[in-house]
């Protein structure tokens, strides 16, 4: 396994992730720069809509790599993420060699071969000839047995399979995992990894995120936006806004032609940022917005 | 340098934050992919190899500071500040105002440190903090920044929330600053466990502070899902019966008739009604909020829930929790519920008779009851007959107590009584625990 690295410097990262449209800062590309350089997995925390699963795609944009992703969620086992045998077309191979004279050990060594193999993610990422991104999003969602299975995986980059053998990555996958914090990781994999925790960005860098994504958004609107998102973040709300959120509304503002926000427009515009109607109500009151005659 | 970053992660690990070999042999392997002269890049470097969750990042950032170079100290160079030690704490206090309208967050943290020195003199630690804040004084700050002349409304309403979270930030400021003044002047150990807490989990109901609730009412609702679907698996796997033969050869048609896909029988399992008495008094309020609140968010595992909440009455809320979404509908029971007959103070036996008078027909054989509470009855009549009949009735009677077994009949607390006729009483103090009990229930 080679290990080519991809980045040469921090600054090259926050240069090349801003041509894809990623404004990172940096901490988060000092992060990616030594996951990238020690070739290990990048774990990233952090509350949902900040931009975890946007750091790894932009990445493998800006690499010019593949990506492989691989969605987490309650139950997901190895042969949905790994491999799983055909067994459909197995059996059909067995068939058709019915009344023929043959071996078991030759019908064995026929049927486990490569053409039988289904391939999910994680091995399409090992067994890539050009290097990949491979993402593992909301590794939080899957059970303990299944992050201590993911652990050969993400420290030697090499699965084993039992018919066919171990096969190790034939170059380095840049590998990230993100988590949504619902349970706790275990410190094995944890250790793995490097981490980096995403939280809301600062003012000034959610405006430059917003006006990148959307360029048609006048400036001062731009920073009127993100003063409110910020107030509006701060109350206990069952979801605060997130960036994604913010680049919505942002959309939002521009197809309507608004030139200011008043409160009208937040108060028409505000279910674009807010999921919940509790979360509306609660916020509406706060700005001391007229009562909404769609909101009843 | 590398014998720096050894005592840095000596201090961490004393902090609390576990920094295995294994990760200082990874930090010193970044240091030499990093640039030693940005100190941003130096820092969040290190932390990606030594930090494993934001509550270490917060330590890391703070030692960091003390170890290597401390924030603002680039800005310092260029324009250099005029000298704060000279200002009294009223002219202080107008430089913070200023510095919180125009939102500067550099100059934030050196007035802060500034005030921090003018009161060390006296206080230190927590006592700090505390006499920082009085000194600032946030209602009045707020007060002073929220008026701003020549605005619309709306434009006021934004400022207003803008003023709060500005002065949320001088807050967080004030901590960091002495925390840090905290490791110097008493060591890491001693700071460990004010930002290391435990897991919002394990953390005992009562020690739960007014601030986290939040947290642990957000906790709760992620716990709820996480349970819901677990236990639906559980359920189904649950359900599988005996093979069926029938279902197994048609399924076979598609494979040329190799049996290859065994099918099962569904067993049919009826899921336990539950009702629910909470004792609502203070000194266990805690506990049963966040219990009815999982309860409730379990809503489709358990359809078929009436809750009762006393304090030395009882009193039904089966309705109001089942109209709205169960975080707001829980206050609002505790609001209209009629829990109170005499003083308010819990009286266990005058509930359960009460219970006993207008609800009992609840209680069928197919019921399982919760009881939560501590017993602790104000030395008055237990009343434990009450909880006799009701076990002949239920399926089942559960009580959970937040209090540590250790207590339990000390004082007023008459378990010993009431478990004779419970089938089990469950210590529950902390969320692990209740979810442990509730999985079991389902």
């Amino acid at each position: 396994m080679n290990a080519p690295t991809q980045f040469s410097s921090v600054k090259e990262v926050l240069a090349r992730l801003r041509e894809t449209n990623y404004i990172a800062d940096t901490r988060v590309a000092t992060a990616v720069y030594i996951a990238d350089r020690l070739g290990k997995p990048l774990l990233m925390e952090g509350p949902a809509g900040v931009g975890k699963t946007e750091l790894a795609k932009c990445v493998a944009a800006s690499t010019g790599t593949e990506l492989v992703r691989l969605q987490c969620y309650e139950g997901l086992d190895e042969a949905r993420a790994l491999y799983e045998w055909n067994y459909r077309k197995q059996l059909l191979r067995i068939q058709a060699d019915e009344g023929r004279e043959h071996h078991w050990e030759e019908i064995e060594d026929s049927i486990f071969a490569e053409p039988f193999l289904l391939e999910r993610p994680l091995l399409k990422a090992i067994r890539s000839p050009k290097p990949v991104t491979l993402l593992i999003d909301e590794i939080d969602r899957t059970e303990f047995e299944f992050e201590a299975f993911l652990l050969e995986l993400l420290s030697e980059f090499q699965v084993t399979i039992p018919e066919l053998g171990t096969i190790a990555a034939r170059t380095q996958p840049i590998v990230f995992l993100t988590s949504n914090a619902t349970r706790e990781l275990s410190e094995a994999l944890k250790r793995r990894c490097m981490y980096l925790f995403l939280d809301y960005p600062e003012a000034e860098r959610e405006r430059d995120i917003i006006l990148t994504r959307v360029p048609e958004l006048p400036e001062a609107l731009a920073e009127q936006l993100v003063r409110l998102i910020r107030s509006i973040r701060q109350l206990e709300l069952k979801k605060r806004p997130s960036i994604s959120e913010s680049i919505d509304w942002a959309r939002t503002l521009v197809e309507l032609g608004v030139e200011t926000i008043d409160e009208n427009v937040t108060q028409e515009t505000l279910n674009v940022v807010l999921k919940y109607r509790q979360d509306l109500e609660r916020v509406s009151q706060q700005l001391k917005l007229p009562p909404s005659p769609h909101h009843n | 340098m590398l014998e720096r970053l050894q005592s840095f992660g000596q201090k961490l690990r004393e902090a609390g934050v576990p920094v295995s070999n294994h990760e200082m042999l990874v930090a010193s392997q970044t240091l030499q992919h990093l640039d030693w002269t940005d100190r941003e890049q130096f820092k969040w470097g290190l932390a990606s190899a030594m930090c494993r969750s934001p509550g270490h990042l917060e330590v890391f950032s703070t030692l960091f500071d003390l170890f290597f170079a401390p924030e603002g100290l680039e800005l310092d160079l260029d324009t250099a500040p005029p000298d704060l030690s000279e200002l009294d704490e009223v002219e202080l206090i107008e430089q913070i105002i200023k510095a919180l309208r125009e939102g500067r967050d550099g100059e934030l943290r050196r007035l802060a440190r500034a005030v921090l020195d003018t009161l060390s003199k006296e206080a230190s630690g927590g006592f700090l903090l505390y006499r920082a804040l009085r000194t600032l004084d946030m209602d009045r700050l707020l007060q002073r920044l929220a008026e701003r002349e020549g605005v619309d409304e709306f434009e006021q309403n934004i400022w207003k929330m803008e003023v709060q979270s500005r002065l949320e930030r001088l807050r967080r400021i004030l901590e960091q600053e002495v925390r840090k003044r905290m490791v110097e002047e008493r060591g890491a150990e001693d700071v460990a466990d004010r930002i290391l807490r435990v897991p919002l989990e394990e953390r005992d109901f009562a020690t739960i502070t007014s601030d986290e609730v939040a947290d642990v009412r957000r906790s709760v609702v992620s716990l709820a899902r996480r349970l819901a679907t677990r236990l639906a698996k559980l359920r189904k796997r649950g359900a599988r019966g005996r093979l069926d033969m029938r279902k197994t050869l048609r399924k076979s048609l598609s494979a040329g008739g190799a049996l290859t896909d065994p099918q099962f029988k569904v067993k049919s399992r009826s899921r336990p009604d539950i009702i629910l008495l909470c004792d609502v008094s203070g000194s266990v309020a805690a506990f049963t909020r966040f219990t009815l609140l999982l309860v409730a968010c379990l809503q489709v595992q358990f359809p078929r829930i009436r809750s009762f909440l006393f304090i030395d009455t009882t009193d039904e809320v089966t309705d109001t929790l089942k109209s709205t979404d169960p975080a707001d509908a829980i206050p609002k029971a505790l609001q209209i519920a009629n829990v109170i007959w005499l003083d308010g103070h819990s009286d266990y036996g005058h509930s359960f008779k009460n219970f006993h008078e207008n609800y009992i027909e609840a209680v069928t054989d197919r019921a399982h009851v919760i009881i939560l509470g501590d017993a602790r009855s104000n030395y008055r009549n237990p009343e434990a007959w009450v909880l006799k009949d009701v076990r002949e009735r239920a399926k089942r009677v559960w009580w959970l107590n937040p209090e540590a077994p250790q207590h339990w009949d000390t004082g007023d607390s008459v378990m010993s009584a009431y478990a004779e006729h419970c089938d089990a009483v469950h210590e529950c103090r902390n969320l692990k625990q209740l979810a442990s009990f509730i999985e079991r229930l389902a």
